[in-house]
């Protein structure tokens, strides 16, 4: 099939769904091939039916998953092929493989700082992108100049195919949060976002609406500058999310936020995405991103270290060790202990061992004749692996790009 | 983890309606709309505004009412003019609204409001014409009354002893007018210079160097560029158009206006290409 054959309400989301009304399915019932070549899809899970296209799917970009999601009859996010035309999720008839950010060469100078290095990398609509890097490592400097707010002494960077200043609406293209007290603390936070509102024409309907989305209602009428550090972090997320925008950008937005904080805006960025948004969040804790991101964007000294999906990201741990217990550490230390391999002893018999596989290890205290009780491979965490990453930026601002986004 | 999965697909977030966003976009009249909501929301804002028209009118019958009692601090009558007794209280409602014209803009900076502002607007100098527009508008209508209130009181109470001033006599219609002018420009100097300089205390510094300190500090220039420097110093254009009495040593009210004026827009033009040029 065509691409101009493709249904356009394939992109429909549920705004549209609702609109129509009829409770007819909007596309073809479960199972069904890629729209684009009709190859068959593979399904995933059982609640919400998901399909994927086959592996090497030649309609597949580089980068997120080909996904189309389908809940309710509901299509909640784009087949993801080469250059698909349809409607957004506001109905607009758009070029989904534009709905996105894109960054590309990006450089800023302070005097002789150089914050953000020809930098060049993409945020694709449908997962969680996280922006991860050490302080000081340049996220916030990038997202300002994303947002149009700093001009880039080099490169460029766009939010649905363009500078976010050239959209005649920035607010409905892209939401951002840049601080989490950034409102007058003696103005109400219906207030603020009504005025916030008005500069685009947003309604008033949906001020209260993402008030009601981000659980402020009983504080809206109070002044700002009495609100928790967690309460303004939703403000801040009421503002994003008040224009309705294909692409949302969040920095740091679980920093001082208590338990239950961290796990709302976790399934909020999730849901963004699973609706079909470009969500992109700055962290610089790997623990907090792991447990949210699909793909991931990671920076020192203003350079590109990473831009790799969480699987890629794993595969990179290069540091593999061995858990072994045994009861005769010193001739386990005599058998394997070489320049290249590390025993350390973490505490009673329990040994770590670096440099040697599971295997090897087997292999060689079977061939000694050692007892072992336990030999268990371990993977470095992604936490690990990104730390190892930025210290080498950090240690010897190497510029080193792994796995283009494959 | 389950329960987290089925928060995330299942509750589809609210959304804004194809009708509703067809209408989107930015405009001059809507960031307009957006600055008035953000002044009568800040409660300081408006108790400012209130404080200024007080001070304004108190001042000013109280000035008049000391003449006109025979209390006034001078004996010679003749040099005082009961017009700009009346009018003495915008000397104070001035700075009050100088300070609040510089918080009202540099404050935004200072909490990073002006940033979420800027990624809205991202032309950002309609910001800058819609503050200017909404506080310039606003001090000028309440300046306004004021001017009138403070006018007709401090003649009523002056009344006993002196020859007082008509709203009808050559001028004094013009001055007080004037005075509210003033105030409201005295006003978008401040909105001006907190774009310029983005924070409150410098911002206020600047404003009160610019109309209380250089006008005195011109007179350890020689004359002959102290002069004509003087009379073109905001207060002192601005004391051209406020006042009916005649004065060598200022310009004529026309031309103070216009000088006057000149300050006001000269200033908020800088601030436009400041705010264009520069990070926000």
């Amino acid at each position: 099939m065509a691409v101009d054959a493709v249904p356009r309400r394939v992109f429909s989301t549920t705004r549209l769904f609702l609109s129509d009304g009829d409770g007819a399915p909007l596309v073809e019932p479960a199972g069904d091939p890629c729209t684009q070549c009709r190859q068959p899809g593979v399904q995933r899970g059982s609640d919400e039916r998901r399909w994927t296209p086959r592996r090497s799917h030649g309609h597949s970009r580089p980068g997120p998953a080909v996904i189309t999601v389908w809940l309710e009859r509901r299509v909640r996010r784009p087949l993801y092929c080469e250059s698909l035309r349809g409607d957004d999720a506001r109905g607009r008839d758009r070029d989904h493989t534009a709905l996105m950010i894109e960054v590309v060469n990006l450089t800023k100078r302070y005097g002789p700082k150089t914050a953000v290095d020809d930098l060049s990398f993409a945020a694709h609509p449908g997962i969680v992108t996280g922006f991860l890097g050490p302080n000081g490592a340049g996220k916030s400097t990038t997202m300002r100049m994303i947002l149009g707010l700093d001009a880039p002494n080099a490169g460029h960077a766009t939010v649905n195919g363009r500078p976010l200043a050239a959209h005649r609406a920035p607010l409905a293209e892209m939401g951002a949060l840049l601080e989490a007290k950034a409102v007058h603390p003696r103005r109400s936070a219906r207030n603020h976002l009504l005025a916030l509102a008005a500069t685009t024409g947003i309604p008033v309907r949906r001020v209260d609406e993402v008030i009601g989305l981000v659980g402020l209602e009983e504080v809206a009428d109070q002044p700002a500058g009495g609100f928790s550090l967690g309460m303004g972090q939703r403000l801040g997320i009421a503002s994003a999310l008040l224009g309705d925008p294909e692409t949302v950008m969040l920095d740091e937005p679980v920093n001082g936020l208590d338990p239950e904080g961290i796990l709302w805006i976790r399934n909020l960025l999730k849901r963004l995405a699973a609706e079909g948004r470009t969500v992109f969040v700055s962290s610089h804790l790997m623990s907090e991103m792991a447990l949210t991101a699909e793909h991931f964007v990671i920076i020192g000294r203003g350079r590109l270290i990473a831009d790799v999906s969480s699987v890629q990201l794993e595969a990179m741990a290069s540091e593999q060790s061995v858990r072994v217990r045994t009861p005769d550490g010193v001739r386990l230390r005599e058998v394997l202990a070489t320049d290249e391999v590390r025993v350390i002893n973490d505490g009673s018999d329990v040994f770590t061992i670096t440099g040697l596989t599971s295997e090897e290890i087997g292999s060689r205290v079977h061939a000694a004749g050692i007892v072992v009780y336990e030999l268990t491979p371990r993977q470095a965490s992604l936490e690990e692996t990104f730390m190892e990453l930025t210290q080498d930026a950090v240690e010897y601002h190497a510029h080193l790009t792994v796995g283009e986004a494959a | 983890m389950s329960a987290s999965t089925s928060t995330t697909t299942s509750v589809p977030s609210p959304t804004l309606r194809p009708s509703e966003t067809d209408h989107l976009g930015v405009t001059q009249r809507r960031v307009v709309k957006a600055e008035w909501i953000k002044l009568r929301s800040v409660r300081s804002t408006v108790i400012g505004l209130i404080a200024a028209v007080a001070v304004a009118v108190g001042l000013g019958l109280l000035f008049s009412s000391f003449a006109g009692s025979g209390q006034g601090g001078r004996p010679e009558r003749a040099s005082i003019d009961p017009l700009s007794l009346s009018l003495a209280g915008f000397n104070l409602s001035q700075l009050i609204i100088g300070v609040l014209g510089v918080s009202l803009v540099a404050g935004e900076y200072s909490t990073g409001l002006m940033r979420t502002t800027f990624s809205a607007v991202a032309g950002r100098l309609p910001v800058l014409w819609a503050k200017s527009i909404v506080f310039g508008g606003a001090t000028l209508v309440v300046m306004l009354a004021a001017a009138f209130a403070a006018f007709f009181g401090g003649q009523a109470l002056y009344g006993g002893a002196e020859p007082t001033v008509a709203l009808s006599d050559p001028g004094v219609l013009r001055a007080v007018v004037g005075a509210a002018a003033y105030a409201s420009g005295v006003g978008l100097l401040g909105v001006a210079i907190g774009f310029l300089l983005r924070t409150t205390a410098a911002g206020i510094g600047v404003l009160f160097a610019m109309l209380l300190l250089v006008p005195g500090l011109t007179g350890l220039l020689p004359d002959s560029i102290a002069d004509p420097l003087t009379k073109v110093l905001p207060p002192n254009a601005g004391q051209a158009f406020m006042s009916v009495a005649d004065n060598a040593n200022l310009l004529s009210p026309t031309a103070g206006f216009l000088v006057f004026l000149l300050w006001v827009v000269g200033l908020l033009v800088a601030a436009g290409v400041a705010v264009k040029k520069r990070d926000a």
